[in-house]
């Protein structure tokens, strides 16, 4: 009997204890978005959506594009769900880089340094040794993707690439890389960014200037980091013309970030958003909610009335991955600390439009801000996600001001449109 | 209304204090012999390959060190029974897979860094496993030597 008395009181003190926790108070709009429309995704043996990495509608909102991430590339009918065409990122996107003349960088900061000789193709794989593990392992992926103004279609992949190097040696390169479609999704051309040991292009970030033919790709950030140890001009997005080759640096990373457990764990935190509007191009990052850049003009802009202030957070949350074990989950503190996050900067055509994600008590909601290019706020909406569904991906579609969710469930996968 | 709070709390210790760990169902289906290990992988479909292959050679050199003795499960991270049928197709997966939703992760005692966890025929966890961990190669040769 004592013992289940004194288990009884460690859960009511538990109980006490966590009810007295730190609350993160965030206030949602009273305006909420409204329902309109909601189709299944069509799906086939051959087209079978696992992640939305990415999506896209197209000017005369009438056809989407997604990014699943097993490899497809999928065009929807924006007004019914049903497939139009789809592309799989294939070995064959690996093979597209040899008549393309890049030399892969060396990299002198691992052990051993690896020396570069020469790209090679899948079909030589074997004459050089490379074993069906390493074959399996170049899982070509598409990841992020523009429907440009002409209705043809930009992505950003991840490609895997066999190498030799001078040391007889082999490895799997990889690199972020441009892929052209035409309007029905087959390939016209892939471009691969010049790389260099200092900018090395990573598939999180892409925007395509289409007016000026520049490319905007994230770099690898940590590698300068770890090993120069600088803590300023911390290249993040990069500009790179229509054949790939370096221009300069379009956002450098924002000091506040320059925090040792962030920076190594965590690129996602960093990783920007981008939206192109008019001749601009403005960026923000996930979880830096109160300022936006606007790249063209190379200007910090502050957002008015900001919905939390995370000027202490960033220490705490790094101060909590240092003292957390290995293998416990960075994601919960990540909520913890950091519980709302700008997951996605859009455009209405007009205005900005900033989706923030907010995870309170095991609970995903949205907050949707229209800004101006000066960051004066506009108009904002709630969306309560209530039975906790999966949200995988979203857009907006600026025809008919509606957000669009593309949404998980048990058996399908479903486009909502809601009205702003 | 204490006397409420109190039968409440009675029986959220019950509830919490004896309800048996999800995994076990599995390991039962599997009836493990006494000196048997019971390996669950856990593969994320969409994750990175490095991963996946590397939870593949940890599988195939525990089978070749303990031959007959490994019982092999795959919780596959997926929310739709088709994508596990996927994964079963796309990998030729031989072993049982059950679907695992992201939010179920924390019932089998695992998170998103969760990669291989082998337990005995008792269901007791005897080496956990985790993705990005450079002490991987070590742990699992000591495991290997002392079982």
């Amino acid at each position: 009997m004592k013992k289940l008395i004194l288990s009884i009181a460690t859960f009511l003190l538990i109980f006490l204890i966590s009810c007295n926790g730190k609350e993160n108070v965030i206030e949602f709009p009273q305006q909420t978005l409204t329902k309109v429309d909601s189709f299944v995704l069509e799906e086939n043996e051959d087209v079978l959506l696992s992640i939305i990495l990415d999506c896209k509608i197209n000017n005369s909102a009438d056809k989407v594009v997604v990014i699943s991430d097993n490899q497809l590339i999928v065009c929807y009918d924006y007004n019914n769900g049903k497939i139009i065409n789809y592309n799989i990122a294939g070995l064959s996107l690996s093979d597209s880089i040899i008549n393309y003349n890049r030399i892969p960088p060396d990299n002198t900061y691992v052990i051993p340094p690896r020396y570069c000789l020469k790209f090679i193709s899948i079909e030589e794989c074997k004459k050089y040794g490379f074993s069906d593990v390493e074959l399996q392992f170049m899982n070509n992926k598409f990841m992020k993707v523009e429907y440009n103004p002409d209705n043809t279609i930009s992505s950003l992949a991840l490609i895997y690439i066999p190498t030799l190097l001078k040391d007889d040696s082999r490895m799997i390169y990889n690199t972020a890389a441009v892929v052209e479609f035409d309007s029905s999704l087959k390939i016209k051309k892939v471009v691969f960014p010049n790389n260099t040991l200092f900018n090395f292009t990573v598939p999180n970030t892409f925007a395509n200037d289409y007016f000026n033919k520049q490319y905007y790709i994230t770099n690898e950030t940590p590698t300068r980091y770890n090993r120069l140890k600088l803590k300023d001009s911390l290249p993040v997005l990069s500009i790179y013309d229509g054949k790939g080759e370096f221009i300069k640096t379009a956002l450098f990373l924002d000091e506040q970030f320059i925090i040792d457990d962030i920076i190594v764990n965590n690129e996602n935190l960093y990783t920007p958003s981008v939206t192109i509007i008019k001749d601009k191009i403005f960026a923000m990052f996930r979880f830096d909610p109160n300022t936006l850049y606007d790249l063209k003009s190379n200007k910090k802009i502050p957002i008015e009335r900001p919905l939390v202030d995370y000027s202490q957070n960033f220490v705490d949350y790094s101060k909590a991955l240092k003292e957390s074990k290995k293998g416990s989950s960075t994601i919960e503190l990540l909520h913890k600390y950091l519980p709302m996050s700008a997951i996605k900067l859009l455009n209405n055509g007009t205005n900005l439009i900033v989706c923030y994600k907010v995870m309170l008590k095991d609970e995903t909601s949205f907050i949707f801000r229209e800004y101006d290019f000066n960051g004066k706020l506009i108009s904002e909406r709630s969306f309560f996600n209530k039975s906790d569904r999966s949200i995988s991906n979203l857009l907006y579609d600026k025809i008919n001001n509606y957000f669009v969710f593309f949404v998980r469930g048990e058996e399908n996968w479903t486009m909502e449109k809601y009205r702003w | 209304m204490l006397k409420k709070i109190f039968i409440i709390c009675v029986q959220c210790f019950l509830v919490y204090g004896f309800a048996e760990p999800k995994i076990n169902q599995y390991i039962k289906i599997e009836k493990p012999g006494k000196d048997d290990l019971v390996i669950v992988a856990f593969q994320y479909p969409t994750g990175c390959m490095k991963c996946a292959i590397q939870n593949n050679e940890i599988i195939s050199n525990l089978e070749k060190k303990f031959p007959n003795k490994v019982k092999v499960i795959a919780l596959v991270l997926c929310d739709r029974e088709v994508e596990l049928k996927a994964f079963i197709k796309k990998n030729n997966w031989k072993y049982p897979a059950y679907k695992v939703k992201y939010q179920e992760l924390k019932d089998y005692g695992a998170n998103e860094k969760s990669m291989i966890k082998i337990y005995n025929s008792k269901s007791e966890l005897l080496l956990d496993l985790f993705i990005d961990d450079n002490e991987t190669n070590a742990k699992l040769k000591a495991f290997i030597e002392l079982y």
